[in-house]
């Protein structure tokens, strides 16, 4: 897109309403992707419903019980793959934008929206280790 | 059978309030959370994590339509976002590791019962609010090039703005965030007065940006709950569908509604479910 070494610039307003537009679609098709899964094990679940339906099923993470969520059947699997694409969707939007702010080298905002890519990381970090 | 009208009953309870939360511009968990903890009797942390994931998909539906429409603040939402992640993370952590147990659960509720109680005086005097007046410059916009221009819709045109304010903005994203975690909601109740009443961003840029916002926040605190195996999957996924069509419904009706009369009922509904959940908490009622 920019010329090779462009000086440090920043976002025009035509840049950041492209920004807007990819950022709606982003989203748009994480949470259309999300919803199918989330659907699709709402079927299974009615078709055959699991032995215990309203279990955590050993939902994951370093508490991963795989086994917990295969004995939960396909219903199961299912919600939990829909729910993962729902939780990696805003993560999605928050990684296009510092890789847009990157490319206009608008370290300030590189630095701002790294920050929030990393505290995401530190709920990784809590969620699946304290 | 039993299963299928649970599902179903479910679905469109958070479709209810997907469709409140779109036009009112907060997320459902205000209605989410009493709902499954009064009518289903689910635990609370499980319903809170449950409705923190009904946010990002909430977020998820009607950010998209925003951003396209070029309502959202970009800039002002990212800095902002650093501040509402940060408390995301901790209320999270408070509800999962500190706040467990019979006490915890009691101190919850009381907590609940409180925020939901400010958040609907906060609506009422919205019902009646005046002109927002415009704030001192403050250089931290101009550093973070905060000032910015609001795009004609209907009938207004065209305008620019200042923002002000910057540090309190970020104080107040801040409480948001760990009201979010703490209570699986998205935090749009405190971003939105922020950004609309101390900073002086435009009404509809407010709310458009707190949509985009509420979803990262979440996603911190439901990242923790998700991680630490407090997640029910069928409990949460005819609510995530639920409020994710209840909210493509009523960024639709946005235009076409009052809001002033929908407004009011969900006050009433508010302040009846901060009323049940307070005497849950004190324990005068048992589940």
């Amino acid at each position: 897109m920019s010329a090779t070494a462009s000086p440090p610039t920043t976002l025009s307003s035509s840049d950041l309403s492209r920004l807007s537009e990819r950022l709606g679609l982003l989203l748009r098709i994480g949470v259309g992707i999300s919803a199918v899964f989330l659907l699709a094990g709402l079927l299974f679940a009615v078709v055959s419903p699991p032995a215990d339906p309203f279990s955590t099923h050993g939902l994951p993470g370093s508490r991963l019980s795989l086994s917990g969520i295969e004995a939960g059947g396909p219903a199961i699997w299912c919600v939990t793959l829909g729910l993962f694409v729902l939780v990696a969707t805003p993560i999605g939007r928050v990684v296009l934008s510092v890789q847009t702010f990157l490319r206009r080298k608008e370290m300030d905002y590189v630095g701002v929206t790294l920050l929030v890519l990393l505290l995401l990381g530190v709920s990784v970090v809590v969620g699946a280790f304290l | 059978m039993l299963l299928i009208l649970i599902l179903l009953s479910l679905l469109l309870i958070a479709a209810g309030a997907g469709v409140l939360g779109a036009l009112l511009g907060l997320g459902g968990g205000l209605v989410i959370v009493p709902a499954l903890v009064l009518i289903y009797n689910v635990d609370v942390h499980l319903a809170i994590a449950t409705s923190l994931i009904s946010v990002i998909a909430t977020s998820a539906g009607s950010a998209s339509r925003y951003a396209q429409q070029g309502l959202i603040h970009l800039r002002l939402g990212f800095l902002l976002e650093v501040a509402t992640v940060i408390g995301g993370l901790c209320g999270a952590v408070l509800t999962s590791s500190v706040l467990v147990g019979p006490a915890g659960t009691d101190v919850l509720f009381v907590i609940f019962a409180g925020v939901t109680t400010s958040a609907a005086l906060l609506l009422i005097r919205d019902l009646r609010a005046g002109k927002i007046h415009a704030p001192p410059h403050d250089p931290l916009a101009d550093r973070w090039r905060l000032n910015a221009t609001m795009p004609a819709t209907g009938s207004a045109p065209e305008r620019s703005f200042e923002v002000g304010h910057v540090k309190a903005g970020m104080g107040l994203s801040f409480v948001a965030g760990i009201s979010s975690g703490l209570l699986g909601i998205g935090g749009g109740l405190y971003k939105v007065p922020a950004m609309n009443g101390v900073m002086g961003v435009p009404m509809k840029m407010a709310s458009s940006t707190s949509s985009m916002m509420i979803g990262v926040t979440a996603t911190a605190g439901a990242l923790v709950f998700l991680l630490q195996g407090d997640v029910v999957p069928l409990l949460t996924a005819p609510v995530a569908v639920g409020t994710l069509t209840g909210t493509l419904l009523g960024t639709r009706l946005h235009t076409s509604v009052s809001s002033a009369r929908i407004r009011l009922l969900f006050v009433i509904v508010m302040l009846a479910a901060a009323l049940l959940m307070l005497l849950h908490g004190l324990g005068v009622t048992n589940a």
